[in-house]
């Protein structure tokens, strides 16, 4: 597992655990980035993505990114 | 990817020389603005500057082209296109410049408004534009330009 | 026959405001960005007898109301009672849509789902069975495209039928599994015996809002002496594990719904994909978004420039018709000095404004600005700015006003402080007329120049205060960026000309009313008392700009500049205003700054640098105010503007003087 903020720009991978609680992770499972879901990585600047999820693109910095664990799809 | 088999190789090749010639014409312009050049050009610091940097973006385009069909595509689709908005851009600008010039009764030539390097830049990109974002298209698609 | 009250509920950026408009036949702003709307707005329409009253919500992706303008949206839902909910989708994305869906059903309103944006569907190669949709979500579903007008009469005859109806809504339930239900029960059981304290809402539907982590409800059930069952007696991880699992059975029926109502071919690679590659790039993005706005500014200077030669011409002719008429000496005064000085050279930059409005509104269309806001956000992250608050900031600069209420979409309250703060140093579109007087006339062809560094020197100020207040005064780090992109699209030459004509408008009209009105103030005072001389230094103008002008004297600005000052609190435009009132009118203005012996071009930056800061408007004041919440911090924020405001024009006059060896 490694946090979203370190994958690579085109990559296809699973969500498999959230850290944190509170507002943002709160704020995560309401635009859909929840435990088992596939996101496609579009862009990586720096720390920052930009993901896509089925039809919806969302942007997360640097912040948002790291709490994010992920694994390659198999 | 072989570039040899490119079945776009031509619109490829033009990628490469539309990135000589905006770099050119934005060295052309950054000399004009310093006071080095021929006169027959707008002197425009700041515009050499975004021509130098639309020329990095074809360049990217032409590098990438080598393994990366995608990447030359959205990179050569990118810089055609804010190239060919920003010389309309510079044509209103200088229409502008001339009807005022014009209307309070000052001497002007009609052919400032095409004497932006941009234009001439920008008139050779058209063609890798229409080409180029037909193939973006292509990829959403599904067609086989990406695989 | 009664009213029917509506309200449009739905994710940001569906296309709520687009349908508001085309129903009540209004011009709101819309744009292709999330969180256009913040407040509710309200229009009336008209039909077969029945009479419509929509209300437009802010966008929301859910109802836990974290920002202001979700909570907005939420207690107008929850407490304002409306006869028919209708949940705009965006039918391009169904299955993120439908998880506000199963929420707004629980509520049990009648409900009508819009489904909007079904030729983008259509031409993205979806096929969407709308019937299916509607026997799922025992809600009826109508196909729209509200951007043509399409779709909406028979919206409005279902909105109608709806509402006729006598029997109680019933849509379909969220099945939770047993541990969830279980305590629903056992809380709702425990509220139906304090029924009164809810409201409106259901004592079930407040056990799910409750187990969902609502605490606005919690705070309210706690300050009423509840003590609720297993909210209050079990540790937070449990808690949170049991929100998790309804958030989990929301997306199950969103995704079951949407599988099999929808066809789509995914996985595939879409355009916008491959043009975010580039214009969020890490190196490209900045640059490329800066070549943009250098482009932007100078269309705004070049390309309305011949229209303004154009107004003066006209304006020039009317001063001399006058000369020639032969007339009370006091009216021509009125008529020349106040009138044509002080509206005309207001008037005469209208054409810019217009054109800036046009290229903003161009480039809201596109969706190019949420990927801005994105590649700057690393920026603004390291300056102690949200990257959220980059979209109040481009807004800023047409006007502060509206720029100043998109701050209600920042979470955290010392991420909405310091925006606010930082706000007015956007340079809006009125204070574009002093600089392109001032540096017309004493920068000449460099003008175009001169205004873009004024531009980005705004920007600069308002990071460096940014900086200042986030690690001086709040100490912590600005909340994580999260923000939806929305999709790439052609920009409507035609849509973005009827909004530049409703701003421009809005701009015509202050010309008529505020800034006439601070004009004739202006006037009135430069001729009283009577016999003095017209805007001399005994007149009553004069006096009050004497008395002021010691306190700007390090900056050398003269008294006249200092009347501008003045008055540029009722409204940015009024300084030129007074100005070509104070130096001879519209006609004379350019040429008698150019003679004055007190002005030179460095006092003519740091004139323009301190109009850029000083202070908002009395428009804008009045928003700060009511988004504050408190004086303490409207005083904070107009204090630190005057203080940057003079310090910078200070450096700029004092630097700039040991230059040209004065």
């Amino acid at each position: 597992m490694v946090p979203l903020s370190l994958t690579k720009s085109g990559e296809k991978v699973v969500v498999r655990s959230i850290c944190g609680t509170g507002h943002l992770a709160k704020t995560l499972g309401q635009l859909g980035i929840i435990i088992g879901i596939e996101l496609t990585i579009i862009q990586k600047a720096k720390e920052s993505v930009i993901v896509r999820i089925g039809e919806s693109r969302y942007a997360l910095g640097a912040g948002a990114a790291s709490m994010v664990l992920v694994e390659p799809r198999k | 990817m072989n570039n040899t088999t490119y079945p776009h190789q031509y619109l490829y090749g033009w990628t490469g020389i539309v990135t000589l010639t905006t770099g050119i014409a934005g060295i052309i312009s950054i000399r004009e603005g310093a006071g080095i050049g021929t006169g027959l050009f707008i002197p425009d610091i700041p515009g050499g500057c975004i021509l130098l940097l639309i020329a990095a973006l074809f360049a990217t385009a032409v590098i990438k082209g080598r393994t990366d069909r995608p990447g030359w595509i959205s990179f050569s689709y990118i810089g055609a296109l804010l190239l060919v908005v920003f010389a309309g851009c510079a044509i209103l600008v200088e229409t502008g410049n001339f009807l005022t010039l014009i209307m309070e009764g000052e001497e002007a030539h009609l052919l400032t408004i095409v004497s932006s390097s941009f234009i001439w830049a920008a008139i050779l990109a058209i063609p890798l534009l229409a080409g180029v974002s037909k193939l973006l298209y292509g990829c959403s698609c599904g067609g086989d330009c990406c695989e | 026959m009664k009213d029917i009250r509506i309200l449009f509920a739905g994710n940001p950026n569906v296309g709520k405001t687009t349908l508001f408009n085309s129903i009540c036949g209004v011009h709101q702003h819309t744009g292709n960005y999330p969180g256009v709307t913040v407040e509710i707005k309200t229009g009336k329409r008209q039909i077969n007898g029945h009479s419509i009253i929509v209300s437009d919500l802010p966008g929301t992706y859910s109802l836990s109301a974290f920002t202001p303008d979700e909570q907005v949206a939420r207690d107008a839902l929850l407490s304002s009672g409306p006869d028919v909910v209708i949940q705009i989708i965006d039918a391009t994305n169904i299955e993120r849509n439908l998880f506000l869906t199963t929420q707004l059903m629980e509520i049990g309103l009648p409900m009508v789902i819009a489904l909007n944006m079904c030729d983008l569907a259509d031409e993205q190669g979806m096929t969407i069975d709308a019937d299916c949709l509607e026997r799922n979500l025992k809600i009826p579903v109508v196909r729209i495209v509200a951007r043509k007008g399409e779709g909406v009469e028979e919206l409005i005859k279902t909105i109608i039928q709806v509402s006729t109806h006598k029997t109680p809504a019933v849509h379909r339930a969220v099945e939770y599994p047993h541990s969830v239900t279980s305590h629903i029960s056992e809380i709702g059981n425990y509220l139906s015996a304090h029924a009164s304290l809810l409201g409106s809402l259901s004592p079930h539907y407040a056990a799910i809002r409750l187990m969902e982590g609502d605490e606005h409800l919690e705070k309210m059930l706690h300050e009423k002496g509840c003590t609720i069952p297993f909210i209050d007696t079990t540790d937070p991880a449990e808690r949170d594990g049991i929100a998790e699992d309804i958030l989990l059975a929301r997306y199950k029926i969103s995704e079951e719904i949407t599988t099999c109502s929808v066809q789509c071919s995914m996985g595939r690679v879409m355009p916008g994909d491959l043009i975010d590659q580039v214009l969020t790039h890490r190196l490209f993005g900045i640059p490329i978004f800066l070549s943009c706005m250098w482009f932007a500014f100078q269309l705004t200077f070049s390309a309305s420039n011949p229209f303004i030669v154009g107004i003066e011409y006209i304006f020039g002719y009317f001063t001399e018709l006058m000369n020639s008429v032969d007339m009370d000496p006091l009216i021509r005064s009125f008529l020349s000095d106040g009138v044509i000085g002080g509206v005309g050279s207001v008037l005469v930059f209208v054409p810019s404004i217009f054109v800036m409005f046009l290229l903003l509104s161009i480039l809201e269309d596109t969706g190019y600005l949420a990927r801005a806001a994105f590649v700057m956000d690393r920026l603004m992250h390291s300056v102690g700015l949200h990257g959220r608050s980059f979209i109040p900031f481009l807004i800023g600069f047409g006007c502060n006003v509206p720029a100043i209420m998109a701050t209600r979409t920042l979470q955290s309250r010392a991420d909405r402080i310091i925006t606010i703060i930082t706000i007015p140093f956007m340079s809006c579109a009125a204070r574009l007329p002093v600089y392109v007087l001032f540096a017309g006339v004493f920068f000449g062809a460099a003008a175009g120049n001169v205004i873009f560094f004024l531009y980005v020197l705004g920007i600069v100020v308002a990071i460096l205060s940014a900086l200042i207040f986030r690690r001086l005064v709040f100490k912590d780090e600005p909340s994580p960026f999260i923000m939806e992109l929305p999709p790439y699209r052609k920009p409507s030459g035609f849509a973005a000309a009827v909004h530049m004509w409703f701003k421009g408008r809005e701009y015509l009209k202050r010309a008529g009313l505020v800034i006439f009105g601070g004009v004739i103030v202006v006037w009135a005072l430069a001729t009283l008392p009577a016999g003095v001389e017209y805007g001399s230094a005994d007149s009553l103008v004069g006096i009050i700009g004497q008395v002021f002008q010691p306190v700007f004297a390090p900056l050398g600005f003269n008294w006249q500049l200092v009347v501008g000052l003045i008055f540029g609190f009722i409204a940015k435009e009024v300084v030129v205003g007074s100005l070509g009132t104070l130096y001879g009118g519209e006609e004379m203005l350019e040429s008698s700054l150019a003679a004055d012996p007190t002005l030179h071009p460095i006092i003519a930056l740091a004139y323009m640098v301190f109009v850029l800061l000083y202070l908002p408007c009395v428009a804008a004041l009045g928003v700060i105010r009511q988004e504050m919440g408190t004086w303490k911090w409207t005083g904070i924020a107009i204090g630190w503007g005057i203080f940057v405001a003079y310090v910078f024009a200070f450096i700029i006059v004092h630097v700039g003087s040991l230059f040209i060896g004065a």
